[in-house]
């Protein structure tokens, strides 16, 4: 059994994102708001973090 | 198979450090609710643990805590008194385990409290106590008196709503709360789910999370025959979500919905039942068991037993262990999920969801077409919520492949 296609608005492209930021304060939804508000922030953390940081993850070999 | 674990090139894969430990303080329980993973499905080996976690265990635990956090560079941890029923611990338990984890772990590590409690053992005094202590509560409770009562029920079969809703109310008044009280709920799909919202709404809670029940290939949900193109829990939970979004005034919050959302935008973490992001947590049992997710107690006898103790073995170890992997890294992926155009939002939904005893995690999720229907509306109303320049910048994914079925 197939379901109809469907598509996926999963933002995987993190230039595209950002440039989103520029609208922020014109959603009107309180929750897209303050999830996108949420995700926005962690965006950030990560941007400014050091590319490997030894806190984050646990390195297997 | 698909892994969602950071690679960063040939043999080396990395997770997360493990910053919340749920600690199974108590391995029994005074309510009986028909559908526990821990009593009523397939595992039974509370049978065999302590009743209550003893003081060299608590010791052994702080110890590998503290151990784990120095060396990953963990500055706080989150520990979530659990159970069975944590409170059957006791009162004197509490006040021990805080005061001797506060001496073990502060100042280089601080350690956060929680509690997962049924409710029903709750008292003013129970409140003094755990507001002194700074332990955050969050309750189980599955909506109105009708709908609790079918499966939250004691040893002699009666219904806890209203003892429940008692500690609720005592926590909502209470002025020295430490946190916005938070219910965990099961849904039915035989309720009626906007009375069910609403009814949460009207007890004053901060919000709440809604669970699918612990289902397996091997022991399906209630309402949903494998195969079927019935999605009983979609159909429940989408009137609740479009009240939510539209009428909701961003305070009472719905984590279900709020992690499907943050995951459409990209969020890199999300809870374990959805999302298959990397997890941080391991379970300590009374015995100083060190198992993973407790709910793959459903998935069979023992299932969890993965032969790691505190006493003897340093978290760590966690790595190693092929169902910590599978669960801490979200390793593998069945091919079906692997091609569908939803999974970075869904992961493969919660791994205990795609178990079966002929074919192992490498199936989707039992909610296969639930997760795919109420993701979808989800993402349609929360695209149709953005502003036009925005919503055009998102680039949404055509996807030409059909999604297969669970």
């Amino acid at each position: 059994m197939q379901h109809s296609s469907p598509e996926s608005a999963n933002v995987d492209d993190k230039s595209a994102f950002d440039e989103c930021a520029e609208h922020f304060e014109e959603i009107d939804n309180l929750w897209v708001k303050k999830i996108v508000a949420s995700v926005m922030g962690e965006r950030t953390l990560q941007s400014s973090a050091p590319a490997s940081e030894p806190s984050t993850f646990v390195q297997l070999l | 198979m698909r892994s969602v674990a950071q690679k960063d090139g040939p043999g080396t894969t990395r997770f997360r450090p493990i910053t919340t430990y749920i600690l199974k303080i108590a391995s029994r329980c005074n309510l009986n609710c028909k559908y526990c993973y821990m009593y009523n499905l397939a595992d039974k080996s509370y049978r065999q643990q302590p009743p209550v976690m003893a003081r060299d265990i608590v010791e052994a635990t702080l110890t590998r805590t503290l151990e784990h956090s120095r060396r990953h560079n963990l500055r706080s941890i989150m520990i979530v008194f659990h159970g069975g029923e944590p409170m059957l611990a006791g009162e004197e338990f509490f006040r021990y385990f805080i005061e001797a984890a506060k001496a073990r772990l502060e100042p280089d590590v601080t350690p956060h409290f929680y509690m997962q409690t049924n409710g029903t053992l709750l008292t003013t005094q129970w409140l003094d106590l755990l507001a002194e202590l700074k332990v955050n509560v969050s309750i189980s409770l599955d909506g109105p008196p009708e709908v609790n009562d079918a499966n939250r029920v004691d040893h002699q079969g009666r219904g806890s709503y209203e003892r429940v809703a008692e500690a609720i109310k005592l926590l909502v008044n209470y002025e020295r709360v430490s946190s916005p009280t938070k219910i965990l709920t099961v849904v039915n799909p035989d309720s009626d789910s906007l009375a069910v919202y609403r009814h949460f709404q009207s007890l004053g809670s901060a919000g709440i999370d809604f669970l699918l029940p612990d289902a397996t290939y091997d022991n399906p949900p209630p309402g949903l025959e494998h195969d079927s193109e019935h999605t009983p829990y979609a159909d429940w939970l989408i009137p609740v979500f479009d009240e939510w979004f539209d009428k909701g005034d961003g305070r009472f919050g719905i984590r279900l919905f709020e992690n499907i959302i943050g995951l459409i935008f990209g969020a890199k973490y999300s809870n374990d039942n959805i999302g298959g992001r990397q997890g941080n947590n391991v379970v300590i049992e009374t015995d100083g068991g060190i198992e993973p997710l407790d709910v793959l107690k459903a998935c069979g006898p023992e299932f969890t037993k993965v032969g790691l103790n505190v006493v003897d073995d340093e978290i760590d170890k966690v790595y190693a262990d092929p169902l910590f992997r599978m669960y801490l890294g979200s390793e593998k992926l069945c091919a079906k999920c692997e091609s569908c155009s939803l999974v970075d939002i869904c992961g493969g939904g919660y791994l205990p969801n795609r178990y079966s005893s002929s074919n192992g995690f490498d199936n989707p999720s039992i909610y296969c077409k639930d997760l795919i229907k109420l993701i979808l509306h989800i993402q349609e109303r929360t695209l149709n919520a953005l502003p036009p320049e925005m919503r055009n910048k998102m680039q949404v994914r055509a996807q030409p492949q059909a999604v297969p079925s669970a």
